[in-house]
């Protein structure tokens, strides 16, 4: 867990934000915020398995916040946001993995009252970071009115966090981000998604295992947008046209075929691909243009993506090599 | 059954006058299918702004404002109808995609007939074929493009190229594969036949309102000897080939040119009167017929280059499951009435 609070040079009004997981979509969060005057101020591994040792590391980050608070003569805090980007279950984990997550979650959003009403912020924002695939599943032509539906344990677990969140108390405003098929640069110690391993494996020449068909649709979405986009209402001097429910997504779909070619130009080498037969994961999820945000989302080129992934990647195996 | 959906893509240049109109029977075409048993859906349109040189970016605006299954890409320039066809086709998703024109050439209504005669014959691509008439009213303009099309396609040894059009129907795995891997320089349509060999044509009155109202079209006659090369280049891995058989030919030539020098040399020495003359044919024709070997083996690598940067497939795997099922509301589609917007322009 991360806590970010704008900096003191900074002259925007003084905002805490806790972002809880620092994986492919809270790493990219984080590095936008530190882009925009918002510094790390406290980092802590937490406990999730022990619900005791969970409630000390939360009770320690507010303790901590107020001594700030009390010794440091820091403005008033204006609003105190959580982005929940936390959780290691997927698409294939077990119904037991979702449940023991969604308790890890329970547990922070019981704690989270108390931390705002000792830090006494006039606003209190929760962003959770949803799945698009987990909840749309098998649904084509998404909009703004469709329904979500999901097949599977990842997918209930997500759909019972983003109904959890009514549990907050009145006054707490919250705001669900539901991601499409994400990928981003390449970190060691982060799950990759399809893209990302495509383009280690095919600068490593080996194979990559594809479950589902190559003319398989998803919609690809950069991890560095959504962290942006993030970015932009967790320092916006309002939330008042904070959509509590949004699609990030590009309404751009691409078939796994078109990503092979893609990665293949960029990295100027062979995909080896095997598919391997799987229901479920063979069926399109796709969206259209009017289940987009209308505000502050700008998806950028899949292509140029890529291409800038490859070309980073085969930097760090440069640099790797030299060292 | 899972209803079928269908993807429009229409690129737009000059659409000012005319896409309101095309917007309006597109509408009337979705609620027919809607209404109809067919399980069939217009599930999207996407208006593809190429470079558009009048008012037809205000004018989608106000379109996207009126139907959430309207979408509008918006290119950086001018790139030209095959290029902005497929990037319409890679935003796609619909089982179906089919393009057409901005003006009315190409009347919406008709794609029902198209899906009907593609699931009916399981085939991967419709191509609308002029009924007869005259598509554009100029002997110049539409006997040109014929010409063109009835030449490479001798050339190229593709019978499919005269029954090209941009009035199209593709199965949607194949639209976008196909466009996945064209390049500025690829002829779509060639592109569309690596992946397929499973097309069809269907016989409909398409007639060009605006060029014979107006005698205005996107194509000059620059742009259709353009169009013209970039077909052949697409498909020309045979003309390459025509190159490294010459090659060969001309080397086989200079052999036997070689043979007749010598032999004409050793006997009957006086009728060559002139000294040096054949060992100076000798090491021209020698080393002529070098040249040409080496370019034949360089063209023969150039055409296995080639093939594999423009995208060719080894294979490609299709799923035509659904075309059994679709094909019992083969007569509802063929009977379904859409009413046609009368082609006047706002």
């Amino acid at each position: 867990m991360y806590v970010y609070e704008t900096s003191r040079s900074s002259d925007q009004p003084r905002q805490i934000t806790l972002l809880f997981g620092y994986g492919l979509i809270g790493s990219a969060v984080g590095r936008s915020l530190a882009c925009h005057d918002q510094q790390t101020i406290q980092s802590r591994r937490l406990q999730w398995s022990d619900p005791d040792l969970l409630e000390q590391d939360l009770e320690s980050v507010a303790t901590e916040l107020q001594r700030r608070e009390r010794h440091e003569g820091l403005p008033e805090l204006e609003r105190l946001s959580i982005v929940w980007t936390a959780g290691g279950c997927g698409f294939q984990s077990t119904t037991e993995e979702t449940e023991r997550e969604l308790i890890s979650f329970e547990r922070v959003l019981n704690a989270l009252p108390r931390l705002v009403e000792n830090l006494a912020a006039d606003h209190a924002v929760f962003h959770l970071v949803s799945s698009a695939g987990a909840l749309f599943e098998g649904q084509r032509h998404v909009t703004n009115i469709s329904q979500p539906a999901p097949h599977r344990p990842y997918g209930h677990l997500k759909w019972a966090q983003e109904q959890r969140l009514a549990r907050l108390p009145a006054g707490w405003r919250t705001a669900v981000h539901r991601v499409a098929t994400a990928y981003g640069l390449i970190t060691p110690h982060h799950r990759a998604g399809l893209i990302t391993t495509l383009v280690r494996n095919a600068l490593h020449h080996r194979t990559t295992q594809i479950y589902g068909r190559p003319t398989t649709l998803r919609d690809f979405v950069c991890v560095d947008d959504i962290g942006a986009y993030l970015t932009a209402w967790l320092t916006s001097s309002s939330v008042a046209d904070l959509p509590s429910e949004a699609v990030l997504a590009t309404a751009r779909p691409a078939a796994i075929y078109e990503i092979q070619h893609l990665v293949s130009a960029a990295v100027q080498q062979p995909v080896p691909l095997q598919y391997i037969p799987s229901r479920g994961n063979d069926q399109d999820i796709t969206f259209l243009p009017a289940a987009l945000p209308t505000k502050r989302w700008a998806p950028t080129n899949l292509q140029a993506n890529i291409l800038r992934i490859a070309t980073r990647y085969r930097e760090s195996m440069r640099y790797a090599s030299t060292t | 059954m899972t209803h079928v959906s269908i993807s429009a893509v229409v690129p737009v240049y000059r659409g000012e006058k005319t896409l309101a109109n095309l917007f309006d029977e597109l509408v009337r075409l979705k609620a027919s299918l809607a209404a109809s048993p067919a399980p069939v859906e217009l599930m999207e349109v996407i208006f593809v702004d190429d470079g558009s040189v009048d008012q037809s970016a205000d004018v989608l605006r106000d379109l996207v404002e009126r139907a959430p299954w309207i979408h509008v890409v918006t290119l950086s320039k001018n790139f030209g109808q095959h290029p902005a066809t497929v990037a319409g086709i890679l935003h796609s998703s619909g089982d179906w995609v089919v393009s057409l024109d901005e003006d009315l050439q190409h009347r919406p209504a008709d794609i029902p007939k198209m899906l009907s005669l593609a699931v009916r014959q399981t085939a991967d691509i419709v191509y609308a074929q002029p009924a007869g008439n005259s598509v554009h009213a100029s002997r110049f303009r539409d006997g040109s493009s014929r010409l063109i099309k009835k030449i490479v396609s001798a050339i190229s040894g593709n019978p499919n190229v005269t029954r090209f059009n941009s009035f199209r129907l593709m199965r949607g795995s194949i639209a976008r594969a196909a466009a996945a891997i064209a390049s500025h320089d690829t002829y779509f349509d060639i592109a569309l036949g690596w992946f397929t060999n499973r097309i069809e044509s269907i016989s409909l009155a398409l007639t060009d309102h605006r060029f014979q109202e107006q005698k205005q079209s996107g194509y000059n006659l620059y742009r259709l000897i353009s169009h013209a090369r970039r077909l052949l280049v697409t498909s020309n891995i045979k003309s390459l080939r025509i190159g490294a058989i010459l090659g060969v030919l001309a080397a086989m030539a200079s052999l036997v040119g070689l043979l007749a020098v010598f032999v004409l040399k050793f006997v009957d020495p006086a009728a060559i009167d002139v000294r040096g003359w054949a060992s100076l044919m000798s090491v021209v024709l020698f080393v002529f017929g070098i040249l040409s070997i080496q370019s034949g083996v360089l063209i023969e690598y150039l055409s296995i280059v080639l093939l594999r940067v423009q995208g060719k497939p080894a294979y490609f795997v299709v799923d035509r499951s659904a075309d059994v099922a679709l094909a019992d509301h083969a007569e509802t589609l063929d009977t379904l009435a859409v009413e046609r917007v009368p082609v006047t322009s706002h």
